[in-house]
């Protein structure tokens, strides 16, 4: 009787414990893997340059102990920036044919950082009346100074480390040269757009065009780069997203 | 007789030279000098496109004295050294005011003063409105114009001035135009040459101000021979205007330094002088474009052209003095 009985609990307390078991199984079972985000609805580009760069030009930044102290090195520059496998760096790239309509500005203001004696980025992209949040990273003088033709041109003192200014372009308008009077090297370029579909090329060549509400179709696309000029290549948009390649000779 | 008596016994004749004193002559010639210098400051600015370097005017980024570092140094070394000429103009309108006995030099003294601050606020102005062409041409031409002025007031007080006015310098000089026809005719050929030197500065500030300088890259011709460039268009058109216009002053100056040679054996050496700082100022036009703009030459270019002026100037005045006084032997 007391065999049986302890049968009984043994092949009870087996079930019981592999039910435990389940249970400390189920629910690793029953978590779920995270679902993956939604994919990001963009176009996706790869820029080259075709022949050889030029060389970098030395630059004479003796003028301020500070760009010399940041740059131990010294400066030199180049507009052409190709990397090993000749992707071009600093690309203005912007979808063309897109619907006509008002688009928002972003209330993310634009970061344009004045540091090393150099702006940051060297090419970018706003929508139009989207802020511009200008910063002097550096121990010095630098003053912003924009140069737009259409658009209300500034001048501004910014002499202070951490100093930050916001400034905006109300109106659509390409390639705005931005330089500083003081250190006459460090220039920048701002395109205020119509509509948020642009991107700019990073040290690979690499570009993303971010085509969230963007109808699939045909659209063009429009690259600029500040001396080799402007080509044009075309992007087919389909479930938001799409490729394209363009070459810059 | 005393010097008093003196001038007073001639005042018929023509009128009295002031007996002007050493440190007032020294301090009008000094001023002149200093102006040169200025000329110099202001053409590295915008040699060096410094022209907004600092946006704020009069202070710079908020104090009296900023941080001197890249172009900076330019625009507030120019500022800085503007102010003390215009102080130096105070004192010395105070001075010829206070001391010198004739009106006209007195009204010509606050004439420079009002000048020099008009060319202060012209530069401001530049600041404030962010460099319009028109107003930078403008400080840039009235510049020569306050150098030509405030040279013309030094030499009211020299001793060239006082002899000639006193009747004096025909017995200091040889005079070799006894009729004085060739001296008028001289004459007549510094104010001719005067216009047309400044016709030429105001044309190379319209060129400089609206980034004319390279619009033709090359010269005398390119390299395929050819006087003008493929495409012109009008910052082409403003360049050449400065450059063909150039063989013009250059003859009308040349003409001046010959006639006024001929008629002044006492004018030579400063009509040699003139005649080799306008041959230099050519050489110069050619090496800023030989040297793609350098900015040391540029601005080397622009202050020798304000010395053509200069020179120009006083040569005509020196001529314009011994044709109004009768100087005969």
């Amino acid at each position: 009787m007391l065999a049986k009985t302890a049968l009984v609990v043994l092949i009870a307390t087996s079930f019981a414990a592999n039910g435990l078991a389940q249970e400390a199984v189920a629910p690793a079972a029953k978590t779920e893997a995270p679902a993956a985000a939604p994919a990001v609805a963009a176009v996706t580009g790869q820029v080259s340059f075709k022949g050889e760069a030029p060389a970098p030009s030395p630059v004479d930044i003796s003028s301020d102990p500070v760009c010399e102290g940041a740059h131990a090195d010294g400066l030199a520059r180049s507009t052409v920036l190709v990397n090993g496998r000749g992707g071009l760096m600093n690309v203005f790239v912007s979808l063309t044919g897109v619907p006509d309509k008002r688009y928002k500005a972003p209330e993310q203001p634009v970061v344009l950082d004045q540091t090393g004696c150099t702006y940051v980025p060297h090419v970018f992209g706003m929508v139009k009346k989207q802020d511009i949040e200008i910063v002097n990273s550096d121990d010095t003088l630098h003053n912003i100074h924009a140069m737009p033709k259409k658009n209300k041109e500034f001048n501004l003192a910014m002499p202070m480390k951490d100093m930050k200014v916001k400034k905006t372009f109300k109106k659509d308008e390409e390639a705005i040269l931005i330089k500083c009077d003081v250190h006459p090297w460090m220039t920048t370029w701002c395109f205020s757009m119509e509509h948020p579909y642009f991107g700019v090329s990073d040290a690979d060549g690499n570009v993303t065009v971010n085509t969230a509400d963007l109808p699939d179709g045909d659209y063009g696309v429009t690259l600029w780069h500040e001396s080799l000029g402007t080509v044009e290549t075309t992007v087919t948009v389909a479930g938001g997203a799409g490729t394209f390649k363009a070459t810059f000779e | 007789m005393t010097a008093l008596t003196r001038r007073t016994a001639t005042a018929s004749a023509a009128p009295a030279g002031a007996v002007v004193s050493s440190p007032r002559r020294l301090f009008a010639f000094g001023l002149v000098c200093s102006i040169v210098l200025l000329i110099f400051a202001g053409a590295q600015v915008k040699s060096h496109n410094a022209g907004l370097a600092e946006p704020d005017w009069p202070l710079g980024y908020g104090k009296v004295w900023p941080s001197m570092v890249g172009g900076v140094f330019h625009e507030h070394g120019h500022r800085a050294l503007a102010s003390l000429i215009g102080l130096a103009t105070v004192i010395l309108a105070i001075w010829t005011v206070r001391t010198d006995s004739r009106a006209w030099a007195r009204r010509l003294s606050v004439a420079v003063l009002g000048m020099v601050c008009l060319q202060g606020l012209l530069g401001g102005l530049t600041v404030w409105f962010l460099l319009p062409s028109w107003l930078s041409a403008s400080h840039g031409t009235l510049a020569q114009t306050f150098l030509c002025v405030a040279a013309w007031l030094a030499y009211a007080f020299s001793a060239e001035w006082a002899a000639a006015s006193s009747g004096e310098l025909g017995q200091l000089e040889a005079v070799d135009d006894p009729d004085g026809k060739a001296t008028r005719r001289a004459c007549s050929a510094g104010v001719f040459a005067v216009v047309v030197v400044f016709i030429q500065l105001i044309l190379g500030a319209w060129m400089r101000h609206t980034e004319a300088g390279l619009a033709v890259a090359f010269f005398p011709l390119s390299a395929a021979g050819e006087v003008l460039p493929e495409f012109i268009d009008e910052r082409v058109i403003i360049h050449m205007a400065h450059r063909g216009f150039a063989f013009v002053a250059a003859l009308a100056v040349w003409r001046l330094c010959v006639v006024a040679g001929s008629a002044r054996s006492a004018l030579q050496r400063h009509s040699t002088v003139l005649a080799l700082v306008i041959l230099v100022q050519g050489l110069l036009g050619a090496m800023v474009i030989w040297q793609g703009r350098s900015p040391f030459v540029t601005s080397l270019h622009v202050t020798n052209g304000a010395l053509v002026l200069l020179l120009t100037w006083l040569l005509m005045l020196r001529l314009w003095l011994r044709t109004r006084n009768g100087v005969t032997s």
